[in-house]
């Protein structure tokens, strides 16, 4: 009977639910449908207990089961509050995906691109971080983790304290709870101590559950920013870096390898002269497997070349190649040539002499003999276009003026008839062009342009100044780890960043005051960084001159192969220009960096000696006519020498020849030999103690060879303006100082003013972040010490076993 | 801090209630042995006893809004205290201070290094914290939008207004007191929030003897494609409205991803880029009585409006237009397919969103099919007897 009405209930709920929703099997998991009777099953709970491993896997586990139910919800219509809740935790990352996506697309270096996925991670980072953050004291202090989770016996996971008027006891065990009320200091011998510790642990949950809750706002941004930046500094920049500079040496590499097979076949082709009509076929053929030639242009060339080997062009089919050429190769430094090669084209002409006759005799009404009589060839059995013009003008003349009179307007007339000749002359001027020739004129500055942007590449990885290059991360690091070699406190940072007069006297009073130790940690930490990021950007320059070299050598070689001289000549040119430029880059890296030691090497040495040695017996006008004792004279020319050494070392105070810094010499040092010397002092060898500080002697002669370098090169400023100030003993070594910008680097004072900068807006915002997040830490902190205390929700007043008040 | 009001004072001390015993109450009245007094209820002015249902006009949900903000510094103090009578509503409330605080100290955060001594870099920090601002309040409101393009159809074609409000009333237990009165507190929920538990019974009609008790279901039926005229309608309703609730919280969430991504998007594009200058300035000089110097008069009405339109028009109107081509073309084929993917993302999947739940909460192709087989073989009477 029993068995009936339950049946009958069961079938009855079955079909009441069986309308849209269909049936819902969460509502009978607990029941086993069909079988007979009605047993309660046992719950299946339990807390979550699970390591950093288990944890990501449960994670990965939770994406899957959130799609689930995504799909359940959104296309089926099934679900209820926790499997709909779920799908938040999916669709909330999608949709930060999503934008980290948006924002990358409009980025548009790679470092900016990888940077927007790193800071998508490191905000849910940061969000799932900070409760851990908190969790942690109050699971040390207090016994217990606030954060736990639970499967309940539907499989739901859920967190244990997220609601407090729903706590599932039964989950815990008594001895943990007992334990648990050790740590938290619930008397022992009271009545009910498992509901007070339990009640004692709900205050903790709820007061440490608020804590992260309001804190989570400034937490999350703060802790996000400061792993995206670590991030960013050590695993990303190095990581993209890398990642460029090792893929562009590759490329180079495969390139090398086979440009080296043609300058191989290049080179056994010059000694077998035998083939020779054949090796040039193959090694043009060669040649252009090296890069794709584009066809579209091509195939625009032979429309106006047309497919033979040969052709007459007209003027306006000759006006159409040299506009193709100009369009395609202006500017991809061979254009000279290439301008020559057409050039030559127009000294070849010939008349298309039918075509000609025809329209004289339309034209001016002549007769058969008349012409024949034009077009009779001279003496050297060719048709001249001047005797054309005399005879037919003379024929038109005869035409107009049969009775030999003159008059103005026969004149005008004849003058029209005379333009209209021409007219007709320049339409039937043939060009004749060798198509091949002019075709291989093409796909060889194809290749040359093809060839050069594949180096090219390679700089843009390395040595190039843009964003995220090899050079461009070292120019941001190394002036402020230079800066941060050198001790200078906050303030003195601050006048750095205001500007070059500020920075100067800030760096020249540092120097001064520096003691022997710190001058010489600060030598051997800039010579160490120095070292190593002028090593590498030396090592990425000699691998790109060295296939700088093969394209050069190959390209002119093949142009030369097919007689085109003046090609080859413009490649050669302009591939030196490219080099010489990027060597002079380097030069300006070196100097920049190299400066700034032996700065503090001037300041740290002995230099009144020095300048003692040197003025010495020399017969100068600051010595000698200044009126001040020699021992005075040292010491403003060491002040001198100090501050030129700080900013004044430029191509521009060179060029003038120092009148800004002397003031005994208002317009610039004149005496040749005065010069020098000053030269030798700014440029000399380091001194025997910055030797030693340094501890590198190969850096150590880089430095001193490079300054000798700089020394020679600033002495040889060409002063356009005041010439008289020139050395004249150089003669034709002397160069203008325009050409010399480039190489002569960033003055030491400007150097630092950048960096200053740079580390004036780090430490603002580490300050920023650090005020926001250790108050925010700070005040939790406190917070979280206070928790579980007495207060007036929870006052804990406890009976005492026995019954007692 | 102590709970203590003048009323209570006044009322203990006028009719010389003593305390009870003070041990008695504790945090839980479960202990056993220990006769508990029925705490005494004291009426609280102005809150009925039971939940009931509000007003669902847009100023009135603001007004409910604005309620439900001004408690969550109490749900904090509470929370803070650890007062075992706080619950999962005050959680869920106090979760909005860092949904809503989280985005502006992120833009913060990009202007934190400007300083005035590198004053490039202060100009690119304001360029860069402005155009993270923008992108925190499109964020914001775009996660709006996308709630709304589900509310709103659903509200029209289905007559559920999903952010229906309703007072619950909750009585919270104090310690503090001597006696034990239970407190009296309003919280504002929706009536559709939970799809277990939906407040089916407010949603019948006790207070107006005139309308039927159903009157709000047979409203609803209608839409739903039901008769106009059930027996029942609320039975009927109650599995299609869930499916409903279900469907519309899921699309609602699943809409949120396009369309985050959309309002990032238009924030990144450099037409926001011109906004926003000076506009603190423009604001305030609309509002000010300043004499101008060429005319010598304050602005007119018109030359305000006028000026109120143009600063509209160039901070949110324009670029928020010219953001949204920006981001369909693209600078680049990538760039471009990914904000044509964004767009048609959004746009489609609220159109397929709102199809899916109306296709699959219509009581129609049921009810045919049904009607069909009740023509042939009705189980107790056509529906169509009454």
């Amino acid at each position: 009977m029993t068995d009936n009405f339950i049946n009958i209930y069961v079938n009855n709920k079955r079909m009441q639910t069986s309308g849209i929703n269909g049936s819902r099997p969460q509502d009978y998991s607990l029941y086993s449908r069909g079988k007979k009777g009605v047993k309660p099953a046992s719950p299946r709970g339990y807390l979550v207990q699970e390591n950093i491993i288990s944890g990501a896997v449960s994670n990965v586990k939770a994406y899957g089961d959130s799609a689930k139910y995504l799909y359940d919800a959104a296309i089926k219509g099934e679900g209820n509050d926790y499997s709909v809740g779920r799908i938040n935790d999916l669709t909330l990352r999608m949709g930060s995906l999503g934008i980290a996506v948006a924002l990358a697309a409009s980025k548009v270096t790679p470092v900016g691109k990888g940077m927007e996925f790193v800071g998508l991670a490191s905000w849910f980072a940061g969000m799932a971080l900070w409760p851990q953050i908190i969790g942690a004291p109050i699971k040390w202090a207090k016994g217990f983790d606030i954060n736990q989770e639970y499967v309940n016996s539907k499989g739901d996971r859920k967190k244990f304290f997220i609601d407090p008027q729903y706590l599932p006891w039964d989950l815990y065990s008594d001895e943990q709870i007992y334990k648990i009320g050790d740590k938290l200091g619930v008397p022992k011998d009271i009545k009910d101590r498992k509901t007070a510790i339990q009640d004692k642990m709900k205050q903790i949950a709820i007061q440490g559950n608020t804590l992260a809750m309001i804190t989570a706002g400034i937490a999350t941004p703060v802790l996000a920013s400061i792993i995206a930046d670590r991030a960013q500094k050590y695993v990303v920049t190095p990581a993209v870096e890398a990642y460029r500079i090792s893929s562009a040496e590759r490329n180079l590499d495969s390139f090398d390898k086979k440009i080296g097979k043609l300058l191989e076949a290049v080179n056994n082709n010059s000694q077998a002269p035998e083939a020779y009509r054949q090796g040039t076929e193959a090694l043009n053929r060669q040649f252009e497997e090296l890069f794709r030639l584009d066809k579209k242009a091509l195939g625009k060339l032979n429309a106006i070349l047309g497919a033979g080997e040969e052709k007459a062009l007209t003027r306006a089919e000759l006006t159409q190649l040299e506009k193709f050429f100009e369009a395609r190769h202006n500017g991809s430094g061979a254009y000279k040539g290439i301008q020559d090669i057409l050039k030559e084209i127009g000294d070849e002409t010939q008349l298309d002499i039918d075509s000609l006759r025809k329209g004289l005799q339309q034209q001016f009404k002549l007769s058969d003999d008349q012409l024949n009589d034009i077009f009779k060839p001279g003496q050297d059995g060719t048709i001249k276009k001047n005797s054309i013009i005399r005879k037919t003008k003379s024929l038109i003349t005869a035409q107009l003026a049969p009775d030999g009179n003159i008059t103005p307007a026969i004149k005008n007339s004849l003058d029209e008839q005379q333009k209209v000749i021409n007219g007709m002359l320049e339409q039937n001027t043939r060009y004749r062009v060798d198509s091949g020739r002019i075709r291989r004129v093409f796909s060889l500055t194809e290749g040359f342009v093809s060839l050069r942007s594949q180096v090219e590449r390679f700089e843009t990885a390395t040595i190039r100044n843009i964003s995220d290059s090899l050079t461009a991360n070292q120019w941001r690091e190394v002036p402020v780890k230079y800066l941060q070699s050198l001790g200078l406190s906050q303030k003195q940072i601050r006048q750095l960043a205001a500007g070059s007069i500020n920075a100067s006297e800030t760096l020249t009073r540092h120097f001064e005051q520096m003691s022997p130790e710190q001058a010489t940690k600060a030598l051997k930490k800039m010579s160490r960084i120095s070292d190593k990021a002028i090593k590498r950007e030396e090592k990425a320059l000699a691998r790109m001159l060295g296939s700088l070299l093969k394209v050069k050598e190959a390209t002119s070689a093949i142009a030369r192969i097919n007689n085109l001289e003046n090609l080859a000549g413009e490649f050669e040119r302009n591939l030196n220009l490219y080099a010489e430029r990027t060597g002079n880059k380097i030069l300006d890296t070196v100097s920049s960096f190299t400066r700034p030691i032996k700065a503090l090497d001037i300041f740290t040495r002995d230099l009144a000696t020095d300048v003692s040695q040197l003025l010495k017996g020399k017969n100068y006008d600051i010595t000698q006519n200044s009126g001040l004792a020699f021992g005075k004279v040292v010491d403003n020319i060491v002040a001198y020498v100090k501050d030129i050494a700080i900013h004044r070392n430029d191509v521009d105070n060179w060029t003038n020849k120092m009148e800004t810094t002397f003031r005994e010499i208002p317009h610039g040092v004149r005496e040749n030999g005065l010069l020098a010397d000053i030269a030798e002092l700014v440029f000399g060898k380091l001194s025997p103690a910055a030797e030693k500080s340094i501890e590198n002697p190969a850096m150590v002669q880089k430095i001193n060879s490079h300054n000798e370098l700089m020394k020679k090169t600033m002495l040889a400023i060409n002063n356009p303006i005041q010439p008289h100030m020139n050395r004249q003993d150089l003669g034709e070594f002397s160069r203008p100082f325009k050409s010399l910008a480039t190489i002569s680097g960033k003055d030491v004072a400007d150097f630092f003013v950048d960096a200053a900068q740079d580390m004036l807006c780090k430490n603002k915002w580490w300050k920023f972040t650090a005020i926001l997040g250790g108050t925010t830490a700070a005040l939790s902190a406190l917070a979280i010490f206070s928790f579980g205390r007495k207060n007036s929700v929870n006052p804990d007043v406890y009976e005492k076993k026995g019954g007692k008040a | 801090m102590e709970f203590r009001s003048e009323t209570l004072n006044n009322f203990y001390n006028k009719n010389d209630i003593k305390p009870s015993s003070l041990a008695a109450v504790t945090t839980n009245s479960s202990i056993a042995g220990i006769q508990m007094e029925k705490p005494y209820i004291l009426p609280t002015p102005g809150i009925k006893k039971d939940d009931e249902l509000l007003e669902n006009g847009f100023l009135d949900k603001l007004k409910y809004n604005i309620a439900s903000a001004n408690t969550i510094p109490v749900y904090i103090t509470k929370g803070l205290k650890g007062d075992p009578s706080s619950n999962f509503h005050e959680f869920m409330q106090i979760t909005n201070v860092p949904y809503y605080t989280g985005g502006p100290v992120l833009a913060a955060l990009f202007y934190a290094g400007a300083n005035n001594l590198n004053y490039q870099g202060k100009k690119a920090a304001k360029r860069v914290a402005k155009h993270i601002a923008i992108g925190v309040a499109l964020y914001y409101i775009a996660a709006a939008m996308a709630k709304a393009v589900i509310d709103y159809p659903v509200k029209w074609l289905r007559g559920i207004d999903l952010n229906q409000p309703y007072s619950k009333v909750v009585e919270s237990k104090n310690q503090e007191s001597s006696i034990g009165y239970l407190k009296r507190t309003r919280e504002y929920h929706k009536v559709f929030e939970s799809i277990d538990f939906t407040r089916w019974d407010l949603l019948y009609n006790h207070d107006n003897p005139d309308k039927p008790i159903n009157y709000r279901y047979d409203k609803i039926a209608g839409k739903y494609g039901f008769d106009e005229n059930l027996n029942d309608s609320d039975s009927a309703l109650k599995p299609y409205i869930e499916k409903t609730l279900i469907m519309s919280r899921a699309w609602k969430y699943l809409l949120t991803a396009p369309f985050v991504a959309l309002g990032i998007g238009l924030a990144s594009q450099e037409a926001w880029g011109g906004a926003f200058r000076n506009f603190g300035k423009s604001v305030r000089e609309i509002f000010s009585f300043k004499k101008l110097p060429d005319t010598g008069k304050a602005l007119s009405i018109r030359q305000r409006l006028v000026r109120t339109k143009n600063l509209l028009g160039d901070n949110f109107v324009k670029p928020f237009y010219n953001s949204f081509i920006q981001l369909w073309k693209g600078k680049s084929k990538i760039t471009g397919a990914i904000g044509k993917t964004i767009i048609l993302a959004s746009a489609l999947g609220t159109l397929y969103g709102n199809y899916k739940i109306l296709k699959e909460t219509s009581a129609r192709k049921e009810l045919s099919a049904d009607r069909k087989n009740q023509q042939s073989n009705p189980p107790g009477g056509s529906l169509n007897d009454r």
